[in-house]
């Protein structure tokens, strides 16, 4: 290569590449700047080395980047939280008109409870009284052979809590145990219903029987009636089987298990979910009330004295009948639809009249099973919420009579075989029931055929 | 013989057109680079002898060392011991660059301590030992250097030539350049073999290696454009003048009386344009003569495609305006100069090209003269 077949000087490859590098000091740049405007082979140079440089970049293989997720906002991240919220919201809005409905459900159950109280107490007070009676015998008499042996510091042995070794020594020192030598109530028979001697202590929630006992008065020279009331035992219990007598007045249960409200709200026509257990069977026996309400998985159902239902009370479903095929009626007429094109809310079914109750609180009237339904025309105030078959009062008026002639008749086999637990105190004769409506304001109305309303 | 006497070590500062034409031996040129510094050649592809840094510094220039722990750190960043350049070497290395470019700063301006740091770590160091190490022909350099660069080169040779087969030509060229061909040195009548002489040697580290090596086939290439075309003959240009656009000179006019109007036009765009600043004459240069394109020279500037139309039409309306005030202050009247302004072109005895290249001086301030 000739080195001499051009004039002038040139920059080299270095400063060039730099150049086109755009590497070179300002300084430097100028000059070259200068050069390259008055030489055309350095322009030449220039432009073909940057023009082969890319077309390199574009020839490179190109990498496909990752999809770049979408940048997310500063409100994304609070996405999940907005759809937490909105759920929340509209679950609000949903249970609100439910929670005011069943708070004027309870407290309908609450009147109707209290206007049977007095009813209750009056049944339940000699009961109590003598079941206090026993109770304190029970609590007082172990005491009796330790103290005559000088040891004070011993507690007294309750029949419950001594062991069978136990038992045998007590048997060597202080003779035969205590719960043999109290003579524990027979076969239930139902005592005739005397005025009442003292007023029973309610059962404080949480209490238990025995304290219940110890803030009782003693009657010490008073008769002790006969309570004939079988006992359910341990072995009962273990059996998943629940068994639970519990006096609506403050007696006590002897198991010690409490379901105070449930009695209460059972009677009423309604049973409390929170005391209704999802699966296993609870049994409460009203012994005051002389009805048996039995929970099952199915409902609790208000025995009559006599053992026959009276009222099914189906937790969940707001139905309510008098016996099971017109639970039947009942539960077929939830799933029609009424005359005014909405589905039943409530439906009741007693004495082959079938009533049930639209969310607009219209009340529908069926002789037939649910075939044709009539609208009633409302004759209470407001709207109706709940619709429910309930106990006659005259009907649990009429009940006290047959109570004093039934003497130590036997536990109803239906409910003691059914349910497997005690029955309590039964009556011969079955009270009459009748429909209710509540209204949104808590106001009760009965019926006996389901046309004629009157305010209770 | 030939002396040439300057009092400026820049090699942009000489102007030797008419001497160096002169100078036909090696010899010569040696002694011209010993002058005038490494980063200068007479043609765009002289390649640079990288055993002639030791001598081009300057007699003048303090001998310095590199800082030992900055030393460790490039030489351990380069990754030089497995191309076998010892610490020692690459200190002797980046010292006679660093001299040579005198650390980046203008000439005449001693640099300090950091701005010697910031210029030994602004250079493509692995590049650079790489470089070395091919041009002192160690084997595995040589593996690595080829299997990195081959394919990017022949690319690059074939973009550069826009034709596949000169394309593959001019990158075997240059393999072969590189690996070292022995230079014959003429001593008057005898003819002697020097040693090796390796084209990566000149490789200083201060753009990217294969950056360097486009330029040097860019270079290649031009030479090369330039040889066959100066070989063609003009009758085949003749016949493919628009094939390669060239264009035969024109016979000689016949002596014209040329108006006064076109003669003060022509001195007027030849004033306007010898006050066009370097960057200017460039875009002019670049857009008219070469026809490149606002895209080439955006790239070449680094600045966006609009800015480039932007200052070409800011350029011409200024020089118009420039043009007509000339012709103002040449005694013409303004609708008289704008008039002349419509003249015909090809009535003007004008060669822009010539004008716009003739403006050295402008672009080299510095420059001495010889």
């Amino acid at each position: 290569m000739s080195r001499t077949n051009q004039l002038g000087l040139h920059p080299d490859a270095e400063s060039l590449n730099a150049f086109v590098e755009h590497l070179l000091p300002d300084e430097e740049r100028q000059q070259l700047l200068a050069h390259l405007a008055v030489c055309t082979q350095c322009r030449q140079v220039v432009f073909l080395a940057q023009e082969a440089a890319f077309e390199q970049e574009a020839q490179k293989p190109v990498v496909i980047p990752e999809p770049e997720k979408p940048r997310k906002s500063w409100l994304t991240g609070w996405r999940p939280v907005w759809v937490m919220a909105t759920a929340c919201a509209a679950m609000f809005a949903i249970s609100l008109p439910i929670y005011f409905r069943h708070a004027a459900q309870n407290q309908a159950v609450a009147r109707m409870a209290q206007s049977e109280s007095g009813t209750t107490s009056e049944l339940s007070a000699p009961l109590a009284e003598q079941e206090s009676r026993a109770s304190q015998e029970l609590a007082t008499r172990p005491a009796a052979p330790s103290q005559s042996k000088g040891d004070e510091n011993k507690l007294p042995a309750l029949p419950g809590s001594s062991k069978p070794a136990d038992a045998g020594a007590n048997a060597a020192k202080n003779g035969p145990p205590v719960a043999k030598s109290v003579p524990l109530p027979g076969p239930a028979t139902v005592p005739a219903p005397a005025p009442p001697a003292a007023k029973p202590q309610a059962v404080p929630p949480g209490g238990s029987f025995s304290e219940a006992v110890m803030v009782a008065p003693k009657p010490v020279d008073a008769p002790r009636p006969a309570i004939t009331e079988t006992i359910p035992t341990q072995p009962a219990l273990s059996t998943n089987q629940l068994a639970l007598q519990n006096r609506n007045t403050g007696g006590g249960s002897t198991t010690g298990s409490k379901i105070h409200g449930f009695v209460g709200a059972a009677r009423a026509g309604m049973a409390p979910r929170a005391a209704m257990p999802a699966h296993g069977t609870n049994s409460a026996v009203a012994g005051t009330s002389r009805n048996v309400v039995a929970g099952t998985a199915d409902g609790a159902r208000l025995l009559s004295p006599t053992g026959a239902e009276i009222l099914v009370l189906v937790p969940g479903e707001h139905i309510s009948a008098g016996s099971e095929e017109e639970l039947a009626a009942a539960r077929d007429a939830m799933q029609q639809s009424l005359p005014s094109g909405q589905r039943p809310i409530f439906a009741a079914s007693a004495q082959h009249h079938l009533l049930a109750i639209d969310a607009a609180g219209a009340l529908f009237l069926s002789n037939d099973a649910g075939r044709t339904w009539e609208p009633e025309n409302p004759q209470w105030n407001g709207r109706a919420v709940t619709l429910r078959v309930a106990q006659n009062s005259n009907g649990a008026e009429a009940a006290k009579q047959p109570d004093k002639q039934a003497g130590n008749s036997a536990a109803s086999p239906t409910s003691a075989a059914g349910t497997g637990v005690a029955s309590g105190s039964v009556a011969q004769q079955a009270p009459a029931v009748q429909f209710e409506i509540v209204n949104d304001s808590g106001s009760v109305w009965t019926s006996m055929d389901g046309k004629t309303w009157t305010a209770k | 013989m030939i002396v040439i006497t300057t009092r400026s070590r820049s090699p942009f500062q000489v102007e030797l057109a008419a001497e160096v034409w002169r100078l036909e031996t090696v010899e010569l040129w040696d002694s011209f680079r010993l002058r005038y510094g490494d980063g200068v050649g007479i043609t765009p592809s002289q390649p640079v002898a990288g055993k002639a840094e030791s001598s081009i510094m300057p007699a003048s220039a303090p001998v310095q060392s590199i800082e030992p722990g900055l030393l460790e750190d490039l030489w351990r960043d380069s990754d030089a011991s497995s191309f076998g350049v010892a610490r020692n070497e690459l200190g002797e290395i980046l010292l006679s660059i660093g001299c040579a470019r005198n650390h980046g700063q203008p000439a005449g301006i001693t640099p300090s301590p950091s701005q010697r740091v910031i210029f030994f770590r602004s250079l493509k160091i692995s590049d650079l030992v790489l470089a070395r190490a091919c041009a002192q022909g160690n084997e595995r350099a040589w593996e690595h250097f080829l299997a990195i660069y081959k394919l990017p080169l022949t690319r690059a040779a074939i973009a550069i030539t826009g034709n596949e087969t000169q394309g593959s030509d001019l990158a075997d060229a240059l393999y072969a350049e590189l690996y070292g061909l022995s230079v014959r040195k003429t001593n008057g009548e005898a003819t002697s073999e020097a040693a090796r002489r390796c084209p990566l040697d000149s490789y200083q580290g201060r753009g990217s290696l294969i950056g360097w090596l486009r330029t040097i086939l860019a270079q290649r290439h031009v030479d090369h454009h330039r040889r066959t075309w100066r070989e063609s003959s003009l009758s085949d240009l003749a016949a493919n003048e628009d094939a390669n656009e060239y264009d035969p000179p024109a016979p000689e006019p016949e002596p014209a009386s040329t108006p006064a109007e076109l003669g003060m036009l022509g001195g007027a765009i030849e004033l306007a344009l010898k006050h066009l600043v370097a960057e200017e004459r460039l875009l002019l240069a670049s857009y008219y003569l070469d026809g490149r394109t606002l895209l080439q020279i955006a790239r070449m500037l680094h600045v966006h495609e609009a800015t480039v139309s932007r200052k070409l039409r800011r350029l011409t309306d200024d020089l118009r305006k420039q043009v007509l005030r000339n012709l103002q202050s040449a005694g013409l009247s303004k609708r008289a100069a704008q008039e002349s302004l419509g003249a015909d072109p090809r009535d003007l005895d004008l060669n822009l090209k010539k004008l716009l290249q003739s403006s050295q001086s402008e672009a080299f301030p510095e420059k001495a003269g010889l």
